[in-house]
């Protein structure tokens, strides 16, 4: 499998406003993740994870360590191109959605496409082959505020996947949504990934996290355990996580 | 005691919210009370022809006051608009309607106290700077001295205070209403996207062109002003639409077109201005309309006041100038003598007899004599002024050397722009016309007029007397039957005080001869000196009531930008996650500022443009026909009005571009 995500020694360190304070969010992080992959990383609030995402998607940049994606070294990258590569190689799926109120849910999915450029003709047969596989064909001509949740959710992944992202994304995507709906949404994730999308989720929530192939525990800025689906169905995935939990609380 | 205490916290926390809007609290006492100063000034009652003038400045006062009050209701419903969660935030953390009927009190108390403290002191301070001011432009002396008259100011802050009261009502009458959950959620309710109403739109269109369309075709002055409020109606009206249903209307064309909408420069500003024209279409209309109200008085004041000159040379050609229905050879021979005694020359002197000006109604060249008791407005656009003079009268005044040979023939002077005719048809009887003169234009045969002037110069008096004798045969025209003599002369002096002495001299003189005999005298200077009362009065009160809109412009302005920026926030913030770079974030946020701005003033600037005709004709009635110059003044105007505006909003703009890149 060809390695598609790569951190070395990734370390932030965030300067207090008051001189001579530091915090450190991200101590040494490494990481791969391969083509085809979905992967989970847990932890708490503060554990730095947020962090760490906001660096693969170059929002933001480590202190120290090297970042890569497709062999590209995300750390040398400028503003500009940065936005440019966000939009070309990576698709996103937020916890309250980010979606726009005041454009159709047709022109929020198109967003992404409008933005690169890319033509409308060649976008259209596009957006009604995800409407149809997300089954949000009916929403198209609303509007994100006469929306649920579920459905929000639903356009926000249409919109990240539109440009055929190398990696997805995903910032505790079912965070804002009922058990239901975060179960629908996590057969979509499993679904994309079946059909080869590489997906990369954050979640402090177990039952979303057993639902990957893999999950990285970070705490205190630091990936401290890993855990392998591998045969198992997510039901005792999710043991195995919890258990992992549970023996690494605070004692 | 908690509540003051409370008050006062609430007013320093939110000074974003209450800083807007105590400034223009102090803006408005500080202009009430140098307007309410200046209207009753004991020294402007002394002055010649005061009483057009106090008229004028109490009128403007009054403005003033209605202004103040529409305007602070408009700034106290932002302002509860921008307090609304901390309200309801009181309100569920525990403090009932009656508690918070307390504590909105004492924010007002606090508020009016710092209001008139700085109000009035600003507005005194203003005031001097008014009055000198006003000496100069008015052209008036010592008589009008700054005195501090504490019943005025007594008067303001009972006005202001007055103002608080009713500002007061409204908010309790807003926390009466409201439930705590609605106050605290106030500003997240989902927004629905404007519907295109496109039968609104079309209205607002015809409105606008029909005003237009008004202003372009009046014909004369009188009706100008019966028309200017109907046109002016339209076009307020027509602006209110079009900016609010036209503007949703032709987005949403833009939007349907697939290939323009769907590129990355049109698509947010687009979708963005959909939204945007939805909240503020009404507070952008009002920037407009605010605008063309400013551009509209001080280029017309200004005007009025530049043309001065133009104004006092129409009316009087001559320095002094005597008519009466009887000859005044007796009185120009007087002249001669007195001036000869004080030793002064008396130049360009003009000694003629015509007929009085004569009321007609005209069609093509068909002029008929009308009656002027059954005279109404709207026969004004077909009306004219005929003077009828003699072949010899005209030869002696103009000097010329002109000859008629038969009595059919005329010659003809017009103040209309164009007449085509070869013949002139008065009241059945043809002339012809040997040629059009114009040697008669300086002579004060013409009286200014809002109607055309014909002058006709025919072959002897006899035939005058005769027509005229024939036209006014009933008791009622026969004032109409006396000839109107006019003595006309320049006087060469230049020193102004000697010059009143020798018209005031002048004048004694004539009283003491004319035994009974009925004449009228004028001079040039004391009528100059009333013009320049009036049309400075006037050119003060319209920079003050363009003051007043302006800040008024610069208020909403503010508003806008501040509640724009914490909307197009989050906006910005999605787009630059979902991967637009930060230098388009930036361009797009100018070319919407850029928009925003340029649309109103646009459109002032048009209105400007169409309503100039009408402004145009109107100061005819002034005496102003030399509308270049108003041209010019007019651009003057629009120029520091744009860079002012300009400035305006950059400054508030900084305001946006923090809340947006925070």
């Amino acid at each position: 499998m060809k390695e598609l995500l790569k951190i070395e020694h990734a370390r932030k360190v965030y300067q207090s406003r008051f001189k001579g304070v530091q915090v450190e969010a991200l101590k040494d992080i490494q990481l791969e993740v391969n083509e085809g992959e979905y992967t989970a990383i847990m932890g708490e609030s503060g554990s730095g994870k947020s962090t760490l995402l906001n660096m693969i998607a170059t929002l933001d940049k480590p202190t120290s360590g090297k970042l890569y994606l497709n062999g590209d070294d995300l750390t040398q990258i400028k503003e500009k191109a940065a936005a440019a590569f966000r939009r070309e190689h990576l698709g996103f799926v937020f916890q309250d959605f980010n979606l726009l109120d005041t454009i159709s849910v047709k022109d929020n999915i198109l967003l992404p496409l409008v933005l690169s450029r890319k033509s409308i003709k060649a976008a259209k047969p596009k957006l009604q082959e995800l409407a149809e596989k997300l089954e949000i064909t009916a929403l198209l001509e609303k509007y994100p505020y006469e929306l649920s949740g579920g459905q929000k959710q639903r356009v926000a992944v249409a919109r990240a996947i539109i440009t055929d992202p190398a990696l997805l994304l995903a910032d505790e995507p079912t965070g804002a949504l009922d058990s239901k709906t975060s179960d629908q949404l996590l057969d979509i994730f499993e679904q994309l990934n079946q059909n080869g999308q590489t997906i990369l989720m954050v979640t402090h929530s177990s039952l979303a996290a057993s639902r990957a192939k893999r999950v990285l525990f970070i705490k205190d800025g630091i990936v401290y355990h890993q855990l392998y689906r591998g045969e198992l169905d997510s039901k005792d995935f999710l043991e195995k996580i919890n258990m992992t939990m549970a023996s690494l609380l605070p004692r | 005691m908690f509540y003051a205490k409370l008050a006062f916290q609430n007013i320093r926390k939110n000074k974003q919210a209450f800083v807007p809007f105590l400034l223009s609290m102090i803006f408005l006492t500080a202009l009430n009370t140098l307007m309410l100063m200046v209207a009753n000034d004991p020294g402007l009652a002394k002055l010649q022809g005061a009483g057009a003038i106090t008229q004028l400045f109490g009128f403007g006062s009054v403005i003033v006051l209605i202004f103040s009050v529409v305007f602070a209701t408009y700034t106290e419903t932002i302002l509860n608009k921008q307090r609304k969660n901390e309200l309801g935030l009181y309100n569920v953390l525990g403090m009932g309607k009656r508690e918070l009927y307390k504590l909105t009190f004492f924010e007002k108390v606090i508020n009016l106290v710092t209001t008139v403290v700085l109000g009035i002191t600003s507005g005194v301070i203003f005031s001097r700077l008014a009055y000198l001011i006003i000496k100069k432009l008015m052209g008036v002396g010592g008589e009008f001295k700054f005195t501090l008259n504490p019943s005025i100011l007594m008067i303001t802050i009972l006005f202001i205070a007055g103002v608080y009261a009713w500002l007061y009502l409204i908010n309790a009458f807003n926390i009466f209403k409201s439930d705590p959950i609605e106050l605290l959620h106030a500003d997240q309710k989902g927004e629905k996207e404007p519907k295109a109403k496109w039968f609104l739109a079309l209205v607002g269109l015809v409105s606008l062109v029909w005003g237009y369309w008004i202003a372009l075709t009046i014909k004369s002055p009188v009706s100008a002003i019966t028309n200017f409020f109907i046109a002016v109606l339209l076009v307020i009206i027509g602006t209110y639409l079009i900016f609010t249903a036209g503007s949703i209307v032709v987005l949403k064309l833009l939007r349907k077109n697939e290939n323009y909408y769907y590129n990355v420069k049109h698509f947010i500003p687009v979708s963005g201005m959909i939204y945007r024209m939805k909240q503020n279409a009404v507070g952008l209309a009002s920037i407009c309309i605010l605008s063309t109200m400013v551009l509209v008085t001080v280029s017309t004041t200004a005007g009025l006041f530049f043309g001065l000159n133009d104004q006092v040379q129409q009316m009087f050609p001559r320095d002094v100038m005597v008519t009466s229905a009887e000859p005044l050879t007796k009185l120009k021979q007087v002249a001669k003598t007195y001036a000869a005694e004080e030793d002064v020359k008396l130049s360009d002197m003009q000694y003629s007899r015509a007929s009085q000006p004569l009321l007609v109604t005209k069609d093509a060249n068909n002029f008929k004599v009308s009656d002027r008791m059954y005279y109404s407005v709207s026969d004004v656009d077909k009306s004219a002024n005929v003077v009828l003079i003699s072949l010899s009268e005209y030869n002696t005044l103009t000097k010329d050397n002109l000859s008629l040979n038969k009595t059919d023939d005329i010659f003809m002077y017009t103040t209309a722009r164009s007449y085509p005719e070869k013949t002139m048809v008065l009241n059945g009887h043809k002339y012809q016309i040997k040629q059009q003169v114009n040697k008669l234009k300086d002579t004060g045969l013409l009286n200014v007029s809002p109607v055309d002037s014909y002058i006709v110069v025919m072959k002897d008096q006899q035939q005058i007397d005769s027509l005229l004798k024939e036209w006014f045969d009933t008791k009622k025209g026969e004032a109409y039957l006396a000839p109107a003599y006019a003595l006309n002369f320049n006087i060469d002096l230049k020193d102004q005080a000697k010059r009143k002495a020798f018209i005031r001299g002048l004048s004694k003189e004539f009283a003491k001869t004319s035994d009974k005999q009925w004449y009228s005298f004028q001079d040039k200077d004391s009528y100059r000196e009333s013009v320049k009362r009036f049309d400075g009065g006037f050119f003060f009160l319209g920079i003050i009531l363009g003051t007043a809109f302006l800040l008024a412009t610069t208020l909403i302005i503010y508003y806008k930008q501040v509640s724009e920026g914490m909307d197009d926030r989050e906006r910005f913030v999605i787009l630059q996650k979902v991967g637009m770079d930060e230098a388009e974030v930036k361009r797009v946020i100018h070319s919407q500022i850029m928009m925003v701005f340029i649309f109103p003033l646009a459109f002032a600037m048009l209105h400007v443009a169409f309503a100039f005709p009408l402004i145009k004709k109107m100061l005819v009635l002034f005496g102003i026909t030399n509308w270049q110059l108003f041209l010019v003044v007019t651009l003057a105007v629009a120029l520091i009005f744009s860079i002012l505006y300009y400035i305006v909003y950059q400054l508030t703009a900084r305001v946006y571009y923090r809340l947006v890149e925070r």
